[in-house]
C-alpha cells in the first residue's frame, strides 16, 4: 500500500484516532475521500472499535467510596513537606508561629512518652503505705493513673480515628481509648467481723458483683477473705477509696491494658463482614447464575455469618472487660501484738532450769510407771507359761545329772 | 473546573475538590480494573488503592493538563504490582480470563474471546486506547515505549482483532 498510497495504514489509523493534525491531517482527509481501499480500512477500524464497545462493564459498586482518611494524611504530609523544605522561612517570617510549633512538638513528644508508659502501667505502693495515712497516699497513684488515661485519650484520639475510618463502611463508631483496668488490694483489718458486710455494701453501692470470694478461718492463723470483684469502671476509683478505709493497706497496685487496637480491629472486621454478607445476599437475590453458583453463594453467606457471630461474641466479651474493672481483694485479720519484756535474768533462768529438771524427772517417773503398768501383766503371763516349765526342766535334768554343775 | 485545579485544591486540604475528582474518575478507574481482573472484589480493592496512591503522591503531581494520564499511570502501576504479587503467590487465576463465569456472561463474550487471543502487549495497548481513551503519547509514556512502537503495536492489535472477531463473531451470534 505504501508504494501506491501516500498514506500508510498506520497513519490512517492515527488520523481516525485524532492523533494527526495540521497539514498531515488535511492530506489524509483528502486522500481518504478518494481512496476505496483506505475507506475500507477505515470502515474496518471503526467497526473493530464499535465491536469492542459491546463489552460493557457493570456499574461501579456503591462500596467504592473516596478514601477519606488517607486524604487527611495526604494533607498532613503536604504540610509537613512544606515545613521540611522551608523551615527557615517560617522561623524568619513568623517567629511566634515557630515558637508555638516548638512547644506543640514538645507537648506531643511528652504525650507520646507518657502514652508509652501508660499503656502497661503498674503502680505498686508496697508496705511502706502502712506507715502513713493509707487513704491519702493511695489516692495519689489512682489519680495519676486516671490522668494518664485522659492524656492517653487525647493523644491517641487522632490515631484511633485514622485507623478506625480507614475502611470503607464502618458500621460502629470506635472512639478511643479503650482501657481494661485491673487492681490488687491487700488490707489488714482489725475488726474483722464487720469486713464482709462492708465489702458487700461497697460492692452493691458501686453496682458491682462478686466474681469469686473465699473466706478462711483456721485455728492458729488469722482469718482472711480473698476474692475477685467486678466493679463498673465508672465507679471503680470510688469503690477503691471506700475499700481502702476498711483497714491498713499493705499492697495497692493497678494495671491498665490498652485494647483500643483490638476494639478497632474487631469493629472494622465486623463492619466489613456485614458488608460482605449484604453483598452476597444481594447476589443471591438477583441469582443470575446456575444452581452451583447459588449453592456456592449460600455457603459463602453461611461462612461470613459464622465469622460475624464470632466477631460479635468477641466484641461482647471485650465490652464486658471494658465495662467492669477487676479487683483482686485480700483482707487479712490483724493479730494482737506480742509482749516483749527483754532478756531473762540468770537466777530466773536457774529457777526455770531446776523447775524444768524436777518436772522432767517427775515426768520420767510417771512415764516409767505407766510403762510398767502397761507391760507387767503380759510379762507375768509369759513367765508363767514358759519360764516355770523351763526352770523345772533345768533343775530336773541338768542340775541333778552326775558331773553336772 | 479542570482536573488540575481540583487536584491542586485537594492538595491544599479541600475535601470537596477531591470528592469531585473521585466522582469524575471512579467509573473509568473501576472499568480499567474490572476489564483486567477476574474477581470483582479484587477490582474494587485495586481501584481503591489507586485513589489512595493518588492522594499519597499528589504532592509530586505537576499540573500540566495530563491528570487523566497521570491517574491511569497510577492505576497501571497498581495493576502491575498486583500481577507481580499474584505471580509470586501462584494462587490466583489468570487476570484475563474471558470464559470466567464471575464476569458478566452476556456482555461482549466474543469480544473478550478475541481479545484473549491477542499478544499480551498488543492487547494492553489496544485496551488503553479503546477503553481508557489514552493518547498514543500517554500510552507510550505509560508503557515506556517510543510513540511509533505504540502506533505499530496498536495497528497490529487492531488487525489481529479484526481477524479474531470475524469467525468468532459469526459463530457466537449464530448460537445466540
Amino acid at each position: 500500500m505504501n508504494a501506491v498510497h501516500p498514506v500508510a495504514p498506520e497513519d490512517l489509523m492515527a488520523y481516525l484516532d485524532g492523533e494527526v493534525s495540521g497539514a498531515a491531517e488535511r492530506d489524509i482527509h483528502a486522500h481518504l475521500a478518494g481512496c476505496d481501499a483506505c475507506q475500507q480500512l477505515a470502515a474496518d477500524l471503526r467497526d473493530g472499535s464499535g465491536q469492542l464497545r459491546e463489552w460493557q462493564i457493570e456499574e461501579v459498586p456503591s462500596s467504592l467510596v473516596a478514601p477519606e482518611m488517607q486524604h487527611r494524611q495526604m494533607v498532613q504530609r503536604e504540610r509537613w513537606t512544606s515545613l521540611r523544605w522551608r523551615p527557615w522561612r517560617i522561623v524568619a517570617a513568623r517567629p511566634f508561629v515557630a515558637g508555638a510549633a516548638a512547644v506543640a512538638a514538645a507537648v506531643v513528644i511528652a504525650s507520646a512518652v507518657a502514652l508509652q508508659l501508660g499503656s502497661k502501667q503498674t503502680i505498686s505502693m508496697g508496705s511502706s503505705i502502712a506507715m502513713s495515712d493509707p487513704i491519702a497516699d493511695s489516692l495519689a497513684p489512682a489519680e495519676r493513673l486516671a490522668l494518664q488515661g485522659q492524656n492517653g485519650a487525647q493523644g491517641q484520639q487522632g490515631q484511633f480515628e485514622r485507623v478506625g475510618s480507614n475502611r470503607t463502611d464502618p458500621e460502629r463508631e470506635t472512639p478511643g481509648p479503650h482501657i481494661v483496668r485491673t487492681a490488687t488490694l491487700r488490707i489488714v483489718a482489725g475488726e474483722f467481723n464487720r469486713i464482709r458486710p462492708e465489702v458487700d455494701r461497697i460492692l452493691k453501692g458501686a453496682g458491682g458483683f462478686v466474681g469469686e470470694i473465699t473466706g478462711a478461718d483456721r485455728p492458729g492463723t488469722p482469718r482472711s477473705i480473698r476474692g475477685t470483684l467486678r466493679i463498673p469502671s465508672a465507679h471503680f476509683d470510688a469503690a477503691l477509696v471506700e475499700l481502702r478505709r476498711l483497714g491498713r493497706v499493705t499492697e495497692d497496685s493497678q494495671t491498665t491494658e490498652d485494647v483500643t487496637a483490638t476494639v478497632v480491629d474487631l469493629d472494622v472486621r465486623l463492619a466489613n463482614a456485614r458488608v460482605t454478607e449484604k453483598r452476597l445476599s444481594e447476589v443471591l437475590r438477583n441469582r443470575t447464575g446456575g444452581v452451583a453458583d447459588v449453592l456456592e453463594v449460600e455457603r459463602e453467606i453461611a461462612r461470613v455469618r459464622t465469622e460475624i457471630e464470632q466477631f460479635e461474641a468477641q466484641r461482647k466479651q471485650l465490652d464486658r472487660r471494658l465495662q467492669y474493672a477487676t479487683l483482686r481483694l485480700e483482707i487479712v485479720e490483724e493479730l494482737a501484738a506480742s509482749v516483749n519484756l527483754g532478756p531473762v535474768p540468770i537466777p530466773t533462768r536457774l529457777r526455770h532450769a531446776i523447775a524444768d529438771g524436777v518436772q522432767s524427772a517427775m515426768r520420767g517417773l510417771l512415764e516409767s510407771t505407766l510403762f510398767m503398768l502397761r507391760v507387767a501383766p503380759a510379762m507375768l503371763l509369759w513367765v508363767t507359761l514358759f519360764g516355770l516349765p523351763a526352770w523345772w526342766i533345768v533343775r530336773r535334768y541338768v542340775l541333778q545329772r552326775p558331773g553336772g554343775v | 473546573m479542570t482536573d488540575d485545579q481540583l487536584i491542586l485544591q485537594a492538595r491544599s486540604g479541600s475535601r470537596e475538590a477531591f470528592e469531585v475528582l473521585f466522582e469524575r474518575y471512579r467509573g473509568p478507574i473501576w472499568q480499567f480494573f474490572r476489564r483486567r481482573t477476574v474477581d470483582v472484589g479484587r477490582a474494587e480493592e485495586l481501584a481503591q488503592d489507586t485513589f489512595v496512591v493518588l492522594l499519597e503522591s499528589a504532592s509530586k503531581y505537576e499540573a500540566r493538563g495530563v491528570f487523566r494520564a497521570y491517574l491511569f499511570g497510577i492505576a497501571y502501576n497498581v495493576l502491575s504490582a498486583d500481577r507481580r504479587k499474584a505471580t509470586r503467590r501462584r494462587t490466583d487465576p489468570l487476570d484475563f480470563d474471558p470464559s470466567s463465569p464471575k464476569g458478566d456472561p452476556d456482555a461482549g463474550l466474543w469480544v473478550r474471546h478475541a481479545l484473549a487471543r491477542l499478544d499480551e502487549d498488543d492487547r494492553e495497548i489496544l485496551m488503553l486506547r479503546e477503553y481508557d481513551e489514552l493518547s498514543y503519547q500517554e500510552i507510550a509514556d505509560l508503557r515506556r515505549l517510543p510513540v511509533n512502537t505504540v502506533r505499530s503495536k496498536l495497528f497490529r492489535a487492531r488487525m489481529a482483532l479484526k481477524a479474531a472477531l470475524v469467525p468468532a463473531d459469526d459463530s457466537v451470534r449464530m448460537k445466540r
